[in-house]
């Protein structure tokens, strides 16, 4: 019964975990992360390659929100795959691989953070930097709008509540995880995420004029 | 449905992740992923395959080197020749003498001892002067078992009581059966070929074995009383 009402109230967030793979290539065969990562410390070179298209994006996506700056973005993607590369020899499978994956990142961004002062709101982030093809002008258009609004709303989340939701959204992660990523309690990162979760729905479902 | 879900467990709202999930479609520029996957493939050569590549003439290297050393380990240990002392009886062999009751029991059995023991020493070939290691290591064990005599007889003569120190024809048979024989049955038959065979002794140096032969030879040839 417990399990049945705990598989109901995942049931939202595995449709957004599949919708967050659609574009992904189905497979018949999905190894495991650990797994692939265990075979690239061997020296299996396929399984970091599949390893890396399995996360590329969502972490980029990732570095790319909490950076709000492409250039930054891609040295810190660079610094987490190399460390990721580097670690492989001390790999051990304790947690999730997207655990290790976005603890790698958190830390590296933290580590940008302070190497560049001087980080601060100046992004270079161009929501419509890639159109959607076969929509009508109108229905462009408010897609355009809707995505600014949102993309306004997530550039002006607080530090904290931006990484948690990204960690929640790109990394899959669920909020024990968060919390160990974020070094703060469950409930803290629980309480970020849900005043993250308010603010973009509020931008959301403000009108066009305020947004 | 978003709000019933708020007050769940995870606060996720699925219409804000359908929407982030239809704003954010970035991808990693591919470059980045060239960069990446040369820098993995690079790092990826397995080192166990290097490790394996000398790992195995060295354990070759490594048996035939083990199996040469004891090749030449073996060829150059001493040959054990006669085994003269591991052919004594064991009626003959110096036992360790404790208490006087063993010593009494070793008392009773050593008429029956003595033929062997003169056996023994007809088996042992005359010594001579000789620089081989072998005969160095029997002197020495003979000399071994001669302390070990004089500390059994040290034992005895502590230990037996005066009634035992009487009889001394049963002691002397004793000292017999337990002492080696240094001086084969055809140098002991006469004194004069004894008391060479005794002079010989001290020339070697085995001055202990040489007294031994002395005592034996005047308890065997007793000097003439003077009147």
């Amino acid at each position: 019964m417990a399990a049945s009402a705990r598989l109901l109230r995942q049931a939202p967030r595995a449709l957004s975990q599949s919708a967050c793979l659609a574009y992904a290539p189905r497979m018949e065969h999905r190894p495991e992360d650990s797994a692939l990562m265990l075979r690239y410390r061997d020296g299996d070179v396929a399984a970091f390659e599949i390893l890396y298209r399995r996360h590329k994006d969502a972490l980029f996506r990732y570095l790319l929100r909490l950076c709000r700056q492409r250039a930054a973005a891609e040295d810190v993607f660079q610094e987490v795959w190399g460390k990721i590369i580097k670690s492989r020899e001390n790999y051990r499978p304790t947690a999730k691989f997207t655990t290790f994956l976005y603890h790698v990142a958190h830390n590296c961004f933290i580590d940008y953070i302070r190497r560049n002062k001087r980080h601060g709101n100046t992004a270079d982030i161009e929501p419509d930097s890639q159109p959607d093809g076969g929509d009508c002008p109108e229905m462009l258009v408010e897609k355009s709008l809707a995505r600014r609004r949102l993309d306004a709303a997530l550039r002006s989340l607080p530090d904290e509540q931006r990484d948690v939701f990204l960690l929640y959204e790109e990394g899959g992660l669920g909020l024990d995880e968060i919390a160990t990523i974020t070094d703060c309690k469950r409930e803290t990162a629980k309480s970020r995420l849900r005043y993250a979760v308010r603010k973009l729905r509020e931008a959301m479902d403000d009108p066009p004029e305020t947004a | 449905m978003s709000d019933k879900r708020m007050n769940k467990d995870e606060p996720g709202d699925p219409r804000v992740s359908a929407a982030y999930r239809e704003m954010a479609d970035e991808r990693s520029p591919d470059h980045l992923d060239h960069i990446i996957l040369n820098a993995a493939r690079g790092a990826a050569r397995p080192r166990w395959k290097d490790a394996v590549a000398w790992l195995r003439p060295a354990a070759w290297v490594a048996t035939i080197g083990v199996c040469l050393a004891i090749v030449i380990e073996i060829s150059l240990l001493p040959d054990p020749g006669p085994a003269e002392f591991d052919s004594v009886p064991p009626a003959t062999a110096p036992p360790a003498v404790t208490s006087p009751a063993a010593a009494k029991r070793l008392e009773k059995a050593a008429p029956q001892a003595a033929e062997p023991a003169a056996a023994h020493a007809l088996r042992k070939p005359a010594r001579g002067p000789s620089a081989d290691p072998e005969v160095r290591s029997d002197e020495a064990e003979a000399l071994n078992r001669v302390r070990e005599l004089r500390r059994q007889e040290a034992f005895q003569e502590d230990t037996a009581p005066a009634a035992m120190l009487q009889s001394a024809p049963a002691t002397t048979s004793i000292q017999e059966t337990l002492t080696e024989r240094y001086c084969d049955e055809t140098a002991t038959a006469d004194p004069n070929s004894w008391l060479e065979c005794i002079l010989e002794l001290e020339r070697q140096g085995l001055l202990e074995a040489a007294r031994l032969e002395r005592e034996r030879l005047a308890l065997a040839f007793p000097p003439p009383e003077l009147p």
